[in-house]
């Protein structure tokens, strides 16, 4: 039989303790909570599960599954809530967090060179000895890869300072679907993986592709110096223009803060309350704004402070902050900002049967305010939280725009109901230009209703000459 | 009087294993300090073999789509329900997981799929009131020439247990145990061969019939020889006899024998005067520290020795590394064996730590971590010893 071949033969690369065809060790990468599949409705089921520790065993994998046209799945922590390394048309997950080496920690010229199984809380533990720290995004597990993240186009928690995660990339090195190892950036000319430019970039055909065009082995990060005094604070407004665009792109044009992010009453609260939520009391904002500053010494994060005090004077004096309230400061957030990753922030799908799914989005700061009513509105039609949360991105013209809430995943025609909102979610958000990331098959499927057809045949011209046994994680966008 | 936890099935806990329902994973982790905390997840890799995992299974055979098949019952009989994923788990499912873990095993023996050394160990422990398939009337063999009685109404009862009794290492502890409680002029006595398994590990096996049986027994004995106190060897004991027995109308007082050794120390009743030059790391069992929070007072008995040197490990106290030994698996032996086997990441641990000695007060913890020595060819630079034979050491000179 082919599945005793492979199996065999995938034992012979990495030893027979890690690979295996055993149904029940399968369950756990067959679904995705966050991606609205679960263990008794996957989404897929691999057929077999391996854990490589080198470079070379990669290799082997995908030569091997190219022979015998087996589909190959990466997966490191399967933390991604949008099922993209649940292995849909079968064959073999990748399991690669057993590569979790720290390669190196390049202190002169500041990048870091990590293995795919180097989580966030690995990482993090690194750089905190030596006094650096990298934007790790606010809310995933300790236990989620960064090289994954990035390839996602992750969002940090100082996005607002450097962009989303994928702009970080200084260098790859990646296993190839047809076996071959190829690097891309400076890396690819020499062992010092300073920066992703000025070459023809190929670093992009990684970037976003969710595993579909090849293994990345190795990745370049840039590291920085962590300020040791930072604070977060907050405020709110009854008015979302009042919040994002008299707030949070005129201050961000200051490039003060390193996070400005704003939340709904409900997003903000998600944590506090047991599912189903409150009303949001009269006196409570709509939204609130988050401003995170950091700085080398105290008089620095003081200037910070002020710039920020005068500005929020500033906008009140000209009447454009006329739905301000002021709210608790919250030294919780700062210990949290401070203390990423932070394995506290899914409280909200804490409840008997409670799942916990989203819809996020990357979209232009400008359409937040004229979208989020009607997020609201779809999100309320389906009893749901009207919880969204936005973050700049460097600059301001664009951010992540993400609703997020509980659900009953025992209940297969509440996630029905919930898939269908999330799909009428999506569409508002496309309307208004945004792009989901971490796209689900549905929400792939739905964004190439509208994608020019040249980026279709491009994306499709890229996966066949790269992938020409359409191995590699198949059956997503439409590939 | 029923114990809520062992009148559940697996099916009392159908609604809540929805409740590991983010794939996060933070189960593997011990945080702030981001360092590996799930023993079986650190020896089998796969996502399966920790509470996330574990979780899923559950969930797909409740819902009826996952057959119980050997590698089920392997899966989740690697775990050594050591807590650790409690300390980490931030959702309301580290309330349920443990029982559930549980609960499955016992449905899993229910339909046949019980692991071949566990059936033998469970079989024995019917026929003979211990897992090693030795005749009961042998029990107290190990106390030949150790100057220890029966018990007969003493101040305390010395419940050796098991490993105590069967197992030399086991036996050693006892004997330097014995040997300082000697010295200090305590009240005890052993029940030799009329001793019989504690039940913790049954339960842990999800034997919960039998755990049940076992406690009735105990209890009736204790009662019937008028035992007031017990001081257990084991912190397993310890646990079950604490947590449990009461619900069966055990009225004694237990406490685990560091609890004894400190009062003895801060009452003067045991001087130590002889210096013991060493560096020592203490492991932390899961049944005396994570289940029973006494992180302390071991602690305070190694800082009594003179000359002592007390260093810390990564991961202690709450997060401490189990060695791999609890959740029965003193019975199935699932977690030993290979480079990551749990008790050698953890002796690797310990040698990292620069400590010469790493002190133990459980002889599973014994057992599984000077094995590991062994593995790791540290004999010559790293000893385990039990906290009783260091303070012997140390009480030596001016007792004896
Ligand atoms: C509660 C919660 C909150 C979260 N909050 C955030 C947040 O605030 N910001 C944020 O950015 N993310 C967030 N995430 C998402 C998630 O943590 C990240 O995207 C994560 O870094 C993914 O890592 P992983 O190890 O789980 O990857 P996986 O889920 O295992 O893989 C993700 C994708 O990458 C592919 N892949 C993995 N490794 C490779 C490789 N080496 N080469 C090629 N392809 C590969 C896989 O095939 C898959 O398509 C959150 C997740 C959870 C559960
Ligand atoms: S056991 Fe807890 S920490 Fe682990 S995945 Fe489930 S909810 Fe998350
Ligand atoms: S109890 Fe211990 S071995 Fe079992 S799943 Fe939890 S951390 Fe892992």
């Amino acid at each position: 039989m082919k599945s005793d071949v492979v199996l065999k033969a995938l034992q012979d690369i990495v030893g027979e303790e890690w690979a295996t065809s055993d149904e029940a060790t399968l369950v756990p990468y067959s679904y995705d909570i966050g991606g609205l599949s679960t263990p008794s409705r996957p989404a897929g089921r691999g057929e077999f599960v391996v854990m490589p520790q080198t470079v070379e065993q990669i290799q082997e994998i995908i030569k091997l599954a190219n022979i015998e046209k087996v589909p190959v799945t990466p997966i490191v922590f399967g933390s991604n809530m949008g099922g993209v390394a649940i292995p849909l048309e079968g064959g073999i997950v990748l399991d690669l967090h057993r590569m979790n080496k720290i390669i190196e920690v390049n202190e002169v010229d500041n990048y870091a060179i990590v293995e795919p199984g180097v989580s966030m809380g690995m990482f993090e533990r690194e750089l905190r000895g030596r006094g650096y720290w990298f934007p790790l995004p606010m809310s995933p597990p300790n236990a989620s890869s960064v090289v994954a993240n990035l390839l996602l186009t992750g969002i940090g928690h100082f996005a607002s300072k450097i962009g989303c995660q994928s702009d970080l990339i200084n260098g790859v090195e990646v296993v190839l679907p047809t076996g071959e190892l190829a690097r891309g950036g400076s890396c690819a000319f020499s062992e010092h993986w300073h920066s992703r430019y000025p070459i023809p970039d190929v670093i992009g055909l990684f970037v976003g592709w969710q595993g579909m065009t090849g293994v990345v082995t190795k990745m370049s990060v840039p590291i920085f110096k962590r300020p040791p005094y930072q604070m977060s604070t907050g405020f709110g407004f009854d008015d979302y223009t009042e919040a994002i665009m008299n707030c949070m792109i005129p201050f961000q044009a200051r490039d003060i803060a390193h996070d400005v992010s704003a939340a709904t009453w409900s997003f903000h609260n998600i944590q506090k309350f047991k599912h189903p939520m409150p009303e949001r009391p009269k006196e409570d904002p709509k939204m609130y704004v988050y401003m995170s500053l950091c700085g080398f010494t105290e008089e620095e994060l003081n200037f910070k402070k002020k710039i920020l005090d005068d500005f929020l004077n500033t906008q009140k004096k000209a009447g454009l902050f006329t739905s301000y309230k002021e709210v608790p400061p919250s030294p919780d957030l700062t210990e949290i900002i401070r203390n990423i990753p932070n394995p506290r922030s899914f409280k909200f799908s804490d409840f008997k049967r409670g799942g916990g799914a989203w819809v996020g989005s990357i979209t232009a700061a400008s359409q937040w305010p004229i979208a989020l009513p009607k997020l609201d509105e779809i999100m309320i039609k389906y009893d749901v939280p009207p919880s969204t949360r936005c973050t700049l991105l460097k600059g301001s013209n664009c951010g992540m725009f993400r609703c997020r809430w509980g659900y009953d995943s025992g209940n297969w025609d509440e996630i029905q109901r919930i898939l269908e909102m999330s799909k009428e979610l999506l569409r508002v958000i496309l309307e208004h230009g945004g792009l989901m990331y971490k796209a689900p098959v549905w929400g792939s499927d739905i964004m190439l209703e509208k994608a020019h057809p040249g980026y279709k045949l491009l994306m499709q011209k890229i996966k066949k000459m790269l992938d020409p046994n359409n191995i590699m994680n198949p059956g997503r966008w439409g590939l | 009087m029923a114990n809520s936890v062992l009148d559940k099935t697996i099916q009392d806990f159908k609604e809540d294993v929805y409740r590991c329902s983010f794939e996060c994973f933070n189960c593997t982790t011990f945080s702030p300090e981001f360092l590996p905390s799930c023993p079986a997840y650190e020896k089998y890799g796969y996502f399966t073999y920790a509470s996330r995992g574990r979780s899923g299974l559950m969930e797909a055979y409740l819902a009826g789509r996952l057959p119980i098949s050997e590698k089920m019952s392997e899966i989740m009989f690697s775990c050594s329900l050591c807590g650790a994923c409690r300390v980490c788990c931030q959702q309301d499912w580290k309330d349920y997981n443990i029982e559930a873990f549980m609960a499955m095993r016992g449905e899993i023996i229910e339909k046949g799929f019980a692991p071949a050394k566990l059936r033998d160990a469970l079989k024995s422990i019917q026929k003979y009131g211990n897992p090693y398939g030795v005749p009961g009337e042998k029990r107290g063999e190990w106390a030949t020439g150790v100057d220890v009685k029966e018990y007969s109404g003493q101040e305390y009862l010395l419940y050796v247990g098991d490993e105590g009794s069967f197992d030399v290492k086991g036996q050693n502890i006892a004997k330097s145990l014995i040997n300082v409680l000697n010295k200090a002029g305590v009240s005890f006595g052993i029940l030799g061969k009329d001793e019989i398994t504690d039940g913790h590990e049954v339960k842990a096996a999800g034997e919960f019939g039998l755990y049940e049986y076992l406690i009735e027994q105990n209890v009736e004995l204790f009662k019937k020889r008028g035992v007031k106190k017990v001081v257990t060897l084991s912190p397993h004991a310890y646990n079950a006899m604490k947590n449990d027995y009461p619900q069966y109308g055990a009225d004694f007082e237990v406490i685990h024998y560091t609890t004894l050794l400190n009062d003895l120390i801060k009452s003067g009743k045991i001087k130590l005067t002889s210096k013991v030059e060493s560096k020592v790391a203490y492991h932390d069992p899961c049944y005396l520290g994570r289940f029973n929070e006494d992180y302390d007072t071991p602690r305070e008995v190694l800082r009594a020795i003179p000359g002592l040197e007390l260093v810390n490990l990564l991961r202690e106290r709450d997060k401490s590394f189990c060695c791999g030994g609890g959740g029965a698996n003193s019975y199935t032996d699932l977690l030993s064996g290979g480079d990551n086997a749990p008790s050698r990441i953890r002796i690797r641990e310990i040698r990292d730590s620069g400590a010469d000695i790493v002190a133990v007060t459980c002889p599973i913890c014994m057992i599984m971590l000077e094995d590991a020595i062994k593995a790791e060819s540290l004999e010559d630079k790293l000893a385990v010893k039990d906290v009783s034979e260091l303070l012997l050491q140390s009480a030596a000179c001016c007792c004896g």
